[in-house]
């Protein structure tokens, strides 16, 4: 195991190197409050994954013909933290998905939010009914609409009908929205400007009440398809590490770990410089991602200065519902060099015994992504 | 009679220099030519001026500082009255000698009798002086002091000092005289003058008196070397001849090791005599503001008109300006950089500097290009006195190294100055970095460096050649990628350079004729990647500059001139295209299609322009000029006239002046908005009208106070269209806006002890970008901009400054509500039957709006930002500065050191707000915490 590294140090390090890089005026960077991204402790949506981050265009001819070869299969993965801290497990997540915009002015999804909204309008009777029911909703025939963790798109050639650029591959693009709400869906602003709003809320679905962001997660994925047909495959992550030890997908075999004593509420201090460090107090456990060598694509549009060609990003978020990390975003493959081989990142127990989850997502610089789930259990 | 050998010591071109510039009057004491004895010219009664004078016209020898002296003398008089009474002394003037040898202003500051004072002044304005001149042989307005000694009748001139500070009574065979400090009056007691025949033998030395006087007797006739020492000023060594039968009566003047040690930097708010405002700050200044590190550029920010810029961005924002509106030149050729990184420090050390021109607005059309402010850094000569010359200083940052040395190649001097300066904190910065998980592969590094060679062909000519330039590099490896900009993360780097050769020759052929020209070659670089994203750009410049200057009469003068620059340019970059605008963030910066672009290509841009001086009544400056500008990219031209006025209302003590102008001022579309295929090359200029009107008073001796309102019209702004393709952004001459404001200066000259001043500038900057939008305050805007600062000499070598300032808070794009300072607006609903409508107060923040987006590709949030672009300020900043000096001095050597602490009182400026993961949460970032820093100076 590596020598604990020192919040501290790190703190007293970053704000002195700081300050004497930028003299005349700089952050201190010890004030930060924030609970960090990898800390899941309300409804999230860790992950949106398509099967074909890339997909080749095809006439609608052919896809009427074999509409598999033109369909994206969406699989999100998600969790309502605050529903099991609440309640003991996770509430009603009612999720929502809306496609059918390809290639809006600039490639600005907000302008594909006025097409999102309509779409919406005409689901929304299915869509309380659902609600209502418990029923999945039955959408009017031909909707680019979804329902649940699994949405398929059939997406047919979006390349064509949009002129080749003056500079750069000729490409398509599309957005999909989805909405995970732990209650009911409405229309909150039915005047979406260009900017400013996003025009659908998440309603308790007893008191009407809107639901706050712990409640209701937003969000949108792309879709591209270039002319050359291109692929980009989702990187390749095999599996989980503690310790450098695989962690088994089977529950029954899952890794049992020592609790840290320091508490939740030590923890979550600001990241002040003058707070005491947990990664001293307690012994942190190392959680890495096993990836093949060679998970960064060559980007076939990339060229470094010199010509040379370059790869695509590739990067590990991790996630957990308990303990803390220390860092939880790490590279792990960059456009010139390649692969990294250092991208663990140390995990601090909770205090208390329980079974924690870890994600590990792994994601390119072009849309590709893979997820990994496991358990720990604390002792 | 006395025979002055030339000084063989640079104290004398030093004290002359402080005589000369300092902001204590200096004491010129020659008589005219006709009146060589310094006796009183007629019988009966009449008054002289003091001192023995130079042979008429007499130039300025090469390599050294000379004052003004008398062409012609003029007799001022007695009036009935003062030789009734009986009345003789000394009438002690001020006067302010312009570049052409006439008397601007007189002032009485040692008066005598009502009637004699007048006499004095008339008489003085009545009199031709050669002008001033400095070691290169250029001249320059100056001020002096003057005296008339009245005397009822005709004797000798009574010496200011004798042996025991007892007035001679008759001349005697010997050597005698006085020791003053320079820049004043002030005799200097406990002196030690030394005298020591050149023939051989011993030597012998006495102390001067109280008052500053000393008298040898008995000394052989013959040549003797003299030498005039005093702790804490520089030492003297003249030769001087003793006569038989006459006695010898010399002044000499001291100046101070510190003063020597100081160049000189004057910040102007406009190169006289072409200026609005003019401003000026002495180089002790400079060094001696609290908070700035002694930087010269960065204490620019503490003028009247100058924003504070937003944290770690070394920019100049002047008068509501964008930082690009503002150009800096280095003698006159342009330089894409002022500071080093963050605004560390200048890319010119202030060591060798000669002079700041700074103009805020309504400049000269000797430039052009820009519409907002100039600054124009002037680059030394190097010291001429045949000595070798050095400084080195080190600090937190950096360490500079500065050598200089005259040497004579025949008849002509060839002065040398050499200097660099290099950041070290890479030495320590990159362990502690990588320390921290930064993996610095090198840390950031700048240094800069100046080279001069320069010599006088003539006594009224200069030609230099010059080389510096500045770089500045950064290279990290970032492991860990910021989770909103995932894909920014690997090898990344910056390197920023540029460098110039450059040739300038002045000649001021006459009173009437001058001859200023630069041309220069450089090359700039730009670049910076970070993973697949990269960004360079190349430019070799050829730019020149040509002025030539006439004066006609004494009302009118024309100055006429040729601005070139040409480029040639490589570009490749690949990048995101960048967000539209009006519209939300699209996705994280980083995960956007990129796009590849290379081009070479050049721009050529001639200009010319034509300026007059006109003095249609004395105290009034009116100052119309046209510029042409051509522009290759485009194709096209610009015609600017401007003008601006000074009158002075009152020309005695206390001096009153209006003054004003408005001018035209355009400046190209840059490279990426002209430029095809990223650009439209139908572009034309964006335009501004500078407006100005003002005043300036001042108070006492010391102080004064300035105002001045502006007003730019700015019209014809390129800006991004509002309408949106595909793959390339439109670009169009419909951005219009203003800036108006009000600035003022309450300043406090700097005297022996004490400098200071107070200024404060209420201004606002605003844009529309297309027609029919709503109006927004410019990104750096600051509505109040409040600066206190003074700096005491508390004596022992100490002296303390602080500087205080306060200023609106910068302006941001707020993402979320500031509920913190949660307001409320008024919600109606509307009426129903029979219920009027319902008035209630909501809360403007919604705790259930959707700040942001998830975007699944990256795991990172889009945000949709809360309020328009620049809608919200952040909180009030204000900060104390504090400042201690301590110097120490040695026999031939100086050591100085420095606490500078900026923000004593540890206060927590907000320099922007940072936001939670997914915004749902927001925080002020503070600034910079108190920090201490120290440094260490040797010079000798």
């Amino acid at each position: 195991m590596t020598k604990p590294r020192s919040y501290l140090r790190r703190g007293v390090l970053s704000a002195l190197a700081a300050a004497a890089l930028f003299g005349p005026a700089v952050s201190s960077g010890c004030a930060v409050n924030f609970s960090p991204p990898g800390k899941v402790s309300t409804l999230r949506v860790i992950a949106v994954t398509a099967d074909k981050p890339y997909i080749e265009p095809i006439p609608a001819s052919e896809c009427a013909q074999d509409p598999e070869k033109c369909t994206i299969h969406f699989d999100m993965e998600v969790y309502d933290a605050l529903g099991v801290a609440q309640t003991g497990s996770e509430r009603q997540i009612n999720i929502l998905w809306i496609g059918g915009c390809f290639n809006p002015e600039g490639d600005q999804y907000s302008l594909c939010l006025f097409p999102a909204l309509d779409l919406f309008g005409q689901a929304k009777g299915a869509l309380d009914d659902a609600i209502a029911t418990g029923n999945p909703p039955e959408f009017p025939e031909g909707l680019p609409v979804g329902w649940g963790k699994k949405f398929s798109l059939v997406v047919p050639d979006i390349v064509s009908s949009r002129p080749p650029p003056t500079y750069g591959p000729h490409y398509g693009i599309g957005y999909v929205f989805f909405l995970a709400c732990a209650g009911k869906f409405g229309i909150k602003d039915a005047d979406p400007s260009a900017a400013g709003t996003f025009p659908i809320g998440c309603f308790d679905k007893d008191t009407g009440a809107e639901l706050g962001p712990e409640s209701f997660v937003p969000g949108y994925t792309q879709i591209y398809s270039f002319e050359d047909g291109r692929q980009n495959q989702n990187p390749e992550l095999t599996d989980v590490l503690l310790d450098g030890e695989p962690i088994s997908a089977e529950f029954d075999e899952i890794p049992t770990v020592a609790p840290c004593d320091v508490p939740p509420d030590e923890r979550n201090q600001p990241s002040s410089c003058t707070r005491e460090d947990p990664f001293v107090a307690c012994t942190p456990l190392e959680i890495d991602v096993d990836v093949p060598d060679d998970i960064g694509e060559v980007d076939p549009d990339a060229k470094g200065e010199d010509g040379q060609p370059l790869k695509e990003t590739v990067w590990v978020n991790y996630y957990t519902d308990t303990g803390d990390f220390e860092s939880d975003i790490k590279l792990l493959s960059d456009a010139t060099t390649g692969s990294f081989d250092k991208h663990s990142v140390q995990w601090l127990p909770p205090a208390e015994p329980g079974l924690a989850t870890i994600w590990a997502v792994v994601r390119d610089s072009r849309g590709g992504s893979s997820v990994a789930v496991r358990y720990v259990r604390v002792e | 009679m006395l025979n002055r050998s030339r000084p063989t010591n640079l104290a004398l071109a030093l004290s002359l220099i402080a005589l000369t510039l300092a902001p204590a009057p200096a004491l010129a004491d020659d008589p005219p030519p006709d009146n060589p004895s310094g006796a009183v010219p007629r019988g009966g009664s009449g008054a002289a001026p003091q001192a023995p004078p130079p042979p008429q016209g007499t130039p300025a020898p090469a390599g050294q500082v000379t004052l003004p002296r008398p062409l012609n003398y003029v007799d001022p008089g007695y009036t009935e009255e003062a030789q009734e009474a009986g009345i003789q002394g000394v009438v002690t003037l001020q006067i302010d000698v312009s570049a052409e040898g006439k008397v601007l202003n007189a002032v009485v500051v040692g008066p005598l009798d009502p009637g004699l004072d007048a006499l004095a002044v008339a008489a003085v304005k009545k009199t031709d002086f050669s002008p001033a001149r400095r070691a290169d042989g250029t001249v320059f307005a100056a001020r002096i002091f003057y005296k008339y000694t009245f005397a009822l009748k005709i004797e000798v001139k009574q010496p200011d000092g004798a042996p025991g500070d007892t007035p001679a009574a008759r001349v005697e065979e010997g050597f005698s005289g006085t020791v003053l400090a320079a820049g004043g009056d002030a005799t200097l007691a406990g002196a030690k003058i030394r005298v020591r025949p050149l023939a051989g033998g011993t030597g012998t030395e006495i102390v001067t008196g109280e008052k500053g006087s000393f008298s040898f007797t008995g000394l052989p006739p013959g040549k003797y070397e003299v030498t005039v020492e005093l702790a804490g000023f520089e030492p003297l060594v003249v030769e001087e001849e003793v006569v038989k039968d006459e006695r010898t009566e010399v002044k000499y003047r001291l100046s101070t090791k510190a003063e020597s040690g100081v160049i000189d930097v004057q910040v102007r708010g406009a190169k006289p005599p072409r200026e609005v405002t003019k401003r000026t700050v002495t180089a002790r200044e400079i060094s001696r503001i609290p908070g700035t590190n002694g930087d010269a550029l960065r204490s620019i920010q503490n003028l009247p008109g100058v924003a504070r810029p937003p944290a770690i961005l070394g920019l100049l924002i002047v008068r509501g300006s964008a930082p690009q509106d503002s150009q800096t030149f280095i003698d006159g050729t342009p330089v894409p950089l002022i500071y080093h990184f963050g605004g560390l420090s200048s890319v010119v050390p202030t060591e060798v500097l000669d002079k700041i021109d700074f103009y805020p607005g309504n400049f000269s059309t000797q430039y052009g290009r820009v519409m907002g402010g100039i600054v124009d850094v002037g680059l030394r000569s190097p010291k001429d006195d045949g000595k070798l010359h050095g400084l080195a200083q080190i600090d937190l940052i950096d360490a500079r190294l500065l050598v200089e040395k005259t040497f004579k190649i025949g008849k002509y001097p060839l002065k040398l100055l050499a200097a660099g300066r290099r950041s070290y904190f890479d030495a320590w910065l990159g362990p502690v970095l990588s320390a921290a998980g930064g993996g610095v592969t090198q840390a950031p590094v700048y240094y800069d460096y100046q080279l001069i060679a320069e010599t006088n062909p003539t006594p009224n000519s200069s030609l230099r050649a010059s080389f510096f330039g500045s770089d500045d590099a950064l290279s990290l490896l970032l492991a860990d990628p910021a989770p909103g900009e995932p894909a920014i993360s690997g090898n990344a780097g910056l390197h920023t350079a540029f460098q110039r050769v450059q040739l300038r020759y002045e000649n001021q052929y006459s009173q009437d004729d001058s001859l200023n020209t630069v041309v220069a070659y450089g090359h700039d670089e730009l670049g910076f990647s970070v993973g697949p994203l990269f960004f360079n750009l190349d430019v070799d410049t050829i730019t020149g500059r040509l002025e030539y200057s006439h004066r006609f009469s004494d009302s009118i003068r024309l100055n006429t001139g040729f601005d070139i620059y040409r480029g040639f340019y490589t570009v490749a970059f690949r990048l995101p295209q960048g967000p539209v605008p009006g519209q939300p963030p699209n996705q994280p910066f980083s995960t956007q299609q990129t796009r590849s672009f290379a081009q070479d290509g050049e721009a050529f841009y001639p200009s010319t322009y034509v300026e007059a001086e006109l003095t249609p009544v004395k105290g009034m400056k009116l100052i119309p000029g046209i510029r042409l500008d051509y522009y290759s990219i485009n194709d096209s031209v610009d015609v600017s006239p401007r003008f601006a006025g000074r009158y002075d209302v009152h020309q005695g003590f206390p001096r009153t002046t209006i003054k004003g102008g408005v001018g035209l001022f355009t400046q190209p579309p840059s490279f990426q908005e002209i430029t095809p295929p990223l650009g439209d090359p139908s572009l034309v200029s964006n335009r501004a009208i500078h407006y100005a009107l003002g005043a300036e008073q001042q108070l006492t001796k010391q102080v004064e106070v300035s105002v001045e309102g502006f007003y730019k019209q700015l019209d014809g702004l390129v800006r991004q269209g509002a309408g949106v393709t595909t793959d390339l952004r439109t670009f169009e001459n419909k951005g219009t806006g203003y800036v108006v404001g009000a600035e003022t200066l309450l300043k406090y000259n700097p005297d022996d002890r004490f400098f200071g001043w107070l200024a404060y500038t209420l201004s606002r900057s605003a844009r529309v970008n297309n027609p029919g939008d709503a109006e927004q305050l410019a990104s750096f805007d600051q509505t109040h901009i409040l600066t206190v600062l003074g700096s005491y000499k508390l004596g022992w070598g100490f002296e303390f400054g602080a500087r205080f300032r306060l200023v609106s808070g910068n302006l941001t794009t707020p993402t979320v509500c500031n509920s913190a300072n949660n307001q409320y607006r008024l919600s109606v609903s509307p009426p129903t039957a029979g219920s009027p409508p319902q008035y209630s107060y909501v809360p403007v923040c919604d705790p259930s709006r959707v700040n942001a987006l998830l975007h699944a590709p990256s795991g990172s949030y889009t945000q949709i930002p809360f309020g328009a672009a620049a809608s919200e300020r952040l909180p009030l900043f204000h900060q104390l500065d504090l400042r201690l000096d301590k110097r120490w001095q040695f026999k031939s050597w100086q050591f100085s050191m420095y606490l500078d602490v900026q923000n004593v009182y540890n206060n927590a400026n907000s320099e922007g707000i940072q936001y939670n993961f997914n915004y749902t949460a927001r925080q002020f970032v503070s600034g910079l915490p108190i920090l201490p820093s120290i440094g260490l100076r040797g010079e000798m």
